[in-house]
Order: structure tokens, then sequence, then C-alpha cells
């Protein structure tokens, strides 16, 4: 049996303490030389996608700005249609919001990105219950979890409706008959559901890929299911072998029971590679690095997401706290994703840890927040890369590293091209868009598939 | 996202009367019109400069720190099709409205890029900043603009012939707005 072939693709160093910006390494997070030399780099690999995250607010810790981290993140979609112009095949995936945006704009931007780009757009469809960053919009406030991924839903099927009102031969432009549209009524859409009631005529026409590909990263039961019936490509966060192998077990046996065949959806866990000449270099980089990463007063903040209290009074050194938890208290750092769905059962698992292993605070928030999937040789990261598509623990892998831009250069020359020697990497891109790079059939116009929670929504 | 490097974003908004001038003079830095004419040109450029003594013309961060706003930059739309000499001018013209009349809110030029450049120079004297040119065919027109209408305006002397400043709020004269947050001691 021939072996599974690798997708990779590349996360710019986000917006937490992953990030260390203080790196003399370290460049901006906000110019655009950044990301070309993010991008060039990542093409120059053969890698499948590039991967942008998104922050809508501003994080808080109290009443004051926190910037222990990097602050300030541009726009997604300018960044991505800047860097379709300096690329030629790498696919452009976002992350954009669908509780905040509405189905029309986000259809004509991707749409956009879409044809700018020659069939190379992706986007991680999020939801978000956090009220904060919902006072940044006109919707204001948020919407439950339940409403949350029934308006995901609908804003996915609406945004198919609108891609599929142009068909791919729509445009005739042709001189000697003076036609410009085959059929008059293109762009035609009517929507009609629970979150919304829109009808019109759509603007851009179809793109290359027809559908651009649809990346999500559900986590809870309900958005595994919805990642299942919807997405192309699943984004996880399970990074140790067994959590991932359960995982794509889990998730391809949803995607099978709503009507899809499992091998149409790519699974792609994050993972970020420390590289060393020697497995000992490579571990003693990471120590360094994860020790920039976790610093004393990183660990404090870690830890009050969890307890969701101030614990600046704790010494970082010292045990792990023994005060409760307040989850019920007003949200104490705002404007990053909950740290866990059980505060109490947390703080009793990282106490378990502490004590156990006789750990301090923040050992103990490092040992918990190690997200360094791959320290070693090259061919030691290249061997595990391998190890984990091949026994599917998942499809591939989106790499970064702690250090923006450059980061990612290292893993592009030293690991890839081992992939690329074993047969299980592509050596060169071949024409196409980014579905057919990653092996996925081109969506049917008013596709048969439909979320399948939101059957009243028709198009 | 950082304050941008031109601090706030040149605001443009194109205008046929005294409604949306009124808008521009209140909170845009560069208002489009649509005269037929130098005649009509003139008007225009008076009406929009008594509006803008009519209205509070300023944005809330700058009055107090800096004063009045800069006045608005008062740039002419013009739909252009060039030719090398007019009857070809009149030729292309005409081509074009048989197959579908060419109409527009701003004023038709079918001419050559030196009477363009010549008229334009003698608009200036209604008071008007500039022009925003509409190319009637592309790429035609706008190859003619760049090769034909370009040179003509810098023999004239009406024309930069390098860029000078790096932000579009410097090519139009217009400083950088100091940040409504901005206190004393900060970077503005």
């Amino acid at each position: 049996m021939s072996r599974k072939q690798i997708v990779l693709g590349a996360y710019f160093p986000g917006v937490n303490h992953d990030t260390v910006w203080s790196d003399p390494a370290s460049g901006s997070h906000i110019d655009f030389a950044s990301f070309e030399h993010w991008a060039r780099t990542a093409e120059r690999g053969k890698l499948d996608l590039l991967f942008l995250a998104e922050g809508l607010r501003i994080r808080t810790r109290g009443e004051d700005f926190f910037d222990q981290d990097v602050v300030g993140r541009p726009d997604t979609f300018t960044v991505l249609a800047s860097l379709a112009a300096v690329t030629s095949h790498i696919g452009l995936a976002g992350t954009i919001n669908s509780t905040f945006n509405e189905p029309y704009e986000l259809a004509r931007k991707f749409a956009t990105l879409d044809v700018l780009s020659g069939g190379r757009a992706a986007w991680n469809v999020v939801t978000s219950s956090d009220a904060p960053t919902g006072e940044n919009f006109r919707r204001g406030g948020y919407l439950g979890h339940h409403q949350r991924y029934e308006r995901a839903g609908e804003t996915l099927t609406a945004v198919r409706a609108l891609w599929d009102s142009w068909g791919s031969d729509a445009v005739v432009a042709d001189p000697s008959s003076g036609t410009f549209l085959r059929d008059g009524h293109v762009g035609d859409f009517a929507v009609h559901g629970n979150q919304f009631d829109i009808a019109g005529r759509f603007t851009v026409p179809r793109g290359p890929q027809g559908h651009p590909v649809i990346l999500q990263a559900g986590e809870s039961p309900a958005g595994r299911d919805f990642a299942a019936a919807n997405a192309d490509a699943i984004f996880s966060r399970y990074q140790k072998f067994d959590e991932a192998r359960a995982f794509y077990d889990d998730v391809k046996a949803r995607v099978a029971k709503a009507g899809r065949d499992p091998g149409e959806v790519r699974i792609l866990p994050s993972a970020a590679v420390v590289l060393g000449d020697t497995e000992a270099e490579a571990r003693e980089r990471h120590a360094e690095i994860h020790d920039r990463q976790v610093d004393p007063w990183t660990a404090i903040v870690l830890a009050e997401m969890v307890w969701n209290r101030d614990l600046s009074a704790y010494d970082p050194d010292g045990p792990v706290p023994d005060v409760e938890p307040t989850p019920e208290a007003p949200t104490w750092i705002r404007g990053r994703a909950p740290l866990t769905q059980d505060a109490h059962a947390t703080a009793t698992s990282w106490r378990e840890i502490a004590e156990a292993r006789g750990l301090s605070l923040r050992e103990t928030v490092k040992h918990v927040f190690d997200r360094a999937v791959f320290v070693g040789t090259p061919e030691h990261v290249a061997d595990e890369i391998d190890r984990y598509v091949q026994a599917d623990a998942c499809d591939g892998f989106i790499l970064g590293s702690h250090v923006s831009p450059t980061g990612l250069d290292e893993i592009v020359d030293r690991v890839v091209p081992i992939l690329a020697d074993r047969g299980v990497f592509r050596t060169d891109y071949e024409a196409g868009t980014l579905r057919e790079n990653l092996g996925l059939a081109p969506p049917a116009r008013f596709g048969e598939r439909r979320p399948t929670g939101s059957a009243a929504v028709a198009s | 996202m950082p304050r941008p490097p031109q601090g706030q974003l040149l605001v443009v908004s194109l205008g046929h009367g005294d409604e949306p001038y009124r808008l521009a003079a209140r909170g845009a830095d560069v208002l489009c019109v649509t005269p037929h004419d130098v005649d009509e040109a003139r008007g225009i450029v008076e009406r929009v400069r008594e509006i803008e003594a009519e209205v509070e013309r300023h944005d809330e961060a700058s009055a107090a720190t800096r004063g009045p706003l800069e006045p608005l930059r008062v740039l002419a739309d013009l739909v252009v099709l060039l030719a090398p000499t007019q009857d070809e001018a009149d030729e292309r013209l005409a081509r074009l409205d048989a197959i579908d009349p060419l109409t527009s809110d701003a004023a038709v030029l079918a001419t050559t890029p030196s009477a363009l450049a010549d008229l334009l120079v003698a608009w200036q004297e209604a008071g008007l900043d500039g022009y925003r040119l509409r190319p009637a065919v592309l790429p035609t027109d706008l190859d003619r603009i760049v090769d034909g209408l370009v040179p003509a305006l810098q023999q004239r002397g009406a024309f930069r012939t390098a860029y000078v400043g790096s932000t579009l709020r410097e090519r139009f004269g217009l400083p950088r707005p100091t940040s409504r947050y901005a206190t004393a001691g900060s970077s503005a």
C-alpha cells in the first residue's frame, strides 16, 4: 500500500505566550515584510497552506491592558490578499468569525480572495461566545453556545448558497454578440432561517475552487459535529500521539455519521517545532525557549486564566495556589479563549501534577503548557511527522515556531526536504487550486452537502 | 491594530450638491466634484468654500491641539478618452457611442493628450486642486494618460516628475493628525 501524502501548513506565530517577541531574532508582527518572509518561506517549502489566526478583542487583565504578549494584529483578509500577490501556489487560510460577520460580506470577501489568488482561499470558521468581543460589533452582546453553532451553520449554508449563485460559465464576455452574461438571473439568492432572512443578487463571479476550502476547529461535541458536517479540513489542538489518534477516530466517525466520506476530510493539528543538530542540543534549546515563554509573570497570568482571579500575590516559585478558582466571577482576563471548561477540576489536576512531580507553580504551568510537539534533530522530527500521519493520528500538521517571521525557515530548510526525499511530501507544486492540492473533490454547485442541523435553511 | 502610518487615512468623497458637500466639509479630506466646464468648476469651488465656512469643519481630536482642519482638497472627476488627433478621438467616441452611448455624471472629454493638458491647467484657475481621471477604456486610455498626458503636464511644469513624501496624506499636503488620545510627552 502506498504511503499517505502528508499535508503541511504554516501558522504565523500568534498573539500568545508561545511567541517570544523578546527574542533577538523576532521581527514585527504587523509589517508586511514579516508576512511576506513567512509566506515566501512556506512556498519555498512547497507547503499546502498558510494559516492566520484572528483576535477581535484586545486582551485585558482586570482593568489593565494586557501587554505581556504580543499585542496588535492586522486584518486577516487584507494580509491574505497582499500575500496572494507575492505567492503563486500556496493556500491562504484565514480565521474569520461567523458570529459577528454577515454572510453576504463573508461570501464576497472569500470569493474575491479565491478569484484574486487563482483558487487558493480557505476559511477557518470560528464562533465566539465572548461578550466583550461582541461589544466591538453592531450585533452587540453575544450568542449562547447552542445559538452560535446555529448561526455558524446558517452562515455557512448562506455563504455556500451565495458562492453557488454564479455558474462557472456565467461570464461569456463575447464582444461579437455584445453578451457579457450567459444568464440574466446570475447571482440570485434567497436564504431564510432563524438567524438570517436575506435575498438579493450576489456580485462576485464563482471562484476557481467553486467554494473556498472550509477549515474548522471544533473541540466540544457540538463543535466536532459541526466540523464533521461542514469542514474540508479540521484544525486540532490534540498533539500527543494517543490523543491525536483518538480525536482522528472520533471525528472520522462523526464525518461518516454526517453522511460524508471520511476520506474527504483532512485532520491537521498544529505543532511547534524546535530543532537541534543533536537530540541533546534540541532539548537544551527547547528548555531555553520554554523558559522564556513561561516566565514568572506569565506563569501567574496563565494560572489566573484558570482561577479567574488575581493571583499576583502568589510566588511563581512557590506551590500551586491553595485558594479555589472563582469561575462565576466576572472574567478576569478578557480577549483570550478560556483554557478550561471546569476550573475546579483543572486546579485540582494542577495540584496533583505539582505534588506528584514536586513542581512549583511556574514549573507546573510549564509542564501543562508545553506546546512544543516536535523537539529533536531534523531526522527525528521528520520521523515523527511521518509516523503520526501513516498511523492515522492526523493527515498532516500546521507547523510553526516561537519566532516570527523567521522561525519557519529552518523547518522548511531542514525537515521538509527529508519528507520529500521519502516520497511522503511533494517535491514541487502541480498547477492547481488549494482544494486540488489537498486532494479534495470540487464542490457541486447547489451542493447536496447541507449542514445537518439547519435543514430549514433553503437557498 | 496600532495607529497606522498616516494616523488617519485619507477620506475621499464624491459629491454632486450641497448635501454631500456638507458631509465632506464636516469630515473628508478630499472632495471629488463633476463640473462640465471651467465656469461650473469655479461655481462649485466657491460653493464648497461657503459650506466649509458654514459647517464646523473639525475633527474632535485636532481642533483642540491644532486649530482648524486643512481646507478640503477639491478634485474634478473627468471621463477621459484620448487619441493622437482630435479626429481620431471623435471617431473613438462615436464608435463607443454606437455600441452603447457613453454617459456619465462627469464630463466626457474626447481629445488629445496635449489639448487635455492645456484644459487641466486652465481649469486650475477655477480653484481646483486636481483631477480624478476616469479612463474611458482600459487599458487604452490609462496607457495614453500615462504615456501622453503626464509628459505633457510635466512639460508645462504642472505635474511632479518624481514622488515626494511617502504617505498619501503627504502627497495631498496634509499633515498627520494628532491622535485624540495623545497626551503631553507621548508621541502623536
